[in-house]
């Protein structure tokens, strides 16, 4: 693992902006791991159970990465910056706190997702920050795997009942709006793409996750293309929500408990 | 749904191992879960899952069981053979 200290410094202005950067990548991860884990001991199935559920550690395990990352840049706790920080000061896009809904809804709400982080993560592993690219680079593999898993149950939701299509598709209806706002210009972003430590801005990477989406959708439900064309909200903060809130307060409650330190 | 028999194998020169069984609806499903429910902790180079009912049994397993005593072809029958033949040759003396 390649350390900030093994990084030419940055300026103050550029550290300030890829910490937000970052921060909004990592609250995604935890927020998305957080509703996985949700599903365990509830999933269709046992193999099934057991395979989220470890999907869910993987998201939690690359918030970790990212959140030890910015602890390093702004001298802070790992810990501290995933679970105890008031619901405000989170910065993950709407998508991934959404109520799971049923299984076609996770697993389209997931395959969205995914397929949107694997555009990120690609560009950042050729990241101008070695230690960004460092980490981008150790999320690509497990990535690969999560797309394979949704791939597998996307095609068979589409392809096993004309129930399991309709659900499908609805889900997909209500969540493209929301995932397209994954690619909102960030706040800072112009800053880190200047100097290569993002090498491609929101807007590009919006272009190729809609490559991949749009066979998806065509083969779904072409109803659903035009929803590809809105335009992404930009990622600033915004009023916590219900779902948040409550998601926020069974996330946090053992660590706000002070239990947490023993565990 | 069918039941998937998943193996491994650690590296290329080892055998192949059953590791357990999941139950899927394909083979490509079968595949993601066996990957996830098998190999969470570890890391083996190949995997395979194949149809329970692909696997062909031998029906009359009475072929199985020994007809005779078969203990000469066991290695237990040539355990000691030093001593034996000490013993043989101090006789023969």
């Amino acid at each position: 693992m390649i350390s900030t200290d093994d990084c030419p410094p940055l300026d103050a202005a550029t550290r300030a902006a890829l910490v937000t950067y970052l921060l909004a990548w990592a609250d995604d991860e935890l927020v998305l791991g957080h509703r996985d884990s949700e599903w365990t001991g509830f999933a269709p199935q046992i193999e099934e159970d057991v395979a989220f559920s470890s999907i869910a550690q993987d998201e939690l395990g690359h918030a970790t990465l990212l959140y030890r990352l910015v602890a390093e840049l702004s001298d802070d706790d790992p810990d501290r910056l995933a679970l105890r920080r008031p619901a405000a000061d989170y910065r993950h896009a709407a998508v991934v706190e959404r109520p799971n809904g049923d299984w076609a809804h996770t697993i389209a709400r997931h395959y969205l997702y995914d397929l949107a982080d694997a555009c990120r993560t690609d560009v950042l592993c050729d990241s101008s920050y070695a230690a960004l690219a460092g980490v981008a680079r150790k999320m690509v593999r497990e990535e690969h795997y999560h797309l394979m898993h949704h791939a597998v149950w996307w095609e068979r939701l589409r392809d096993g009942t004309p129930e399991s299509r309709a659900r499908l598709a609805d889900a997909t209806r209500a969540l493209l709006p929301p995932a397209v706002d994954l690619f909102g210009e960030m706040p800072s972003e112009r800053v880190l793409v200047a100097v290569g430590i993002v090498p491609c801005p929101s807007g590009a990477l919006l272009a190729e996750w809609c490559l991949h989406v749009q066979p998806l959708l065509s083969a779904l439900d072409p109803d659903l293309l035009p929803l590809l064309e809105s335009a992404p909200a930009p990622r600033h903060s915004r009023p916590v929500g219900q779902d948040f809130r409550a998601l926020h307060a069974e996330m946090t409650a053992v660590s706000a408990s002070g239990l947490g330190e023993r565990w | 749904m069918a039941i998937y028999e998943v193996f491994e194998r650690k590296g290329p020169t080892e055998p192949i191992t059953h590791v357990g069984s999941v139950n899927a609806s394909d083979t490509d499903l079968a595949l993601v879960l066996a990957k996830e429910c098998f190999f969470r902790r570890e890391h083996p180079t190949d995997l395979w899952v194949v149809r329970r009912e692909d696997m062909h049994p031998l029906r009359e397993t009475d072929v199985l069981e020994p007809g005779t005593d078969k203990s000469y072809r066991s290695i237990e029958a040539y355990k000691g053979l030093a001593k034996k033949r000490e013993r043989i040759e101090a006789e023969l003396r």
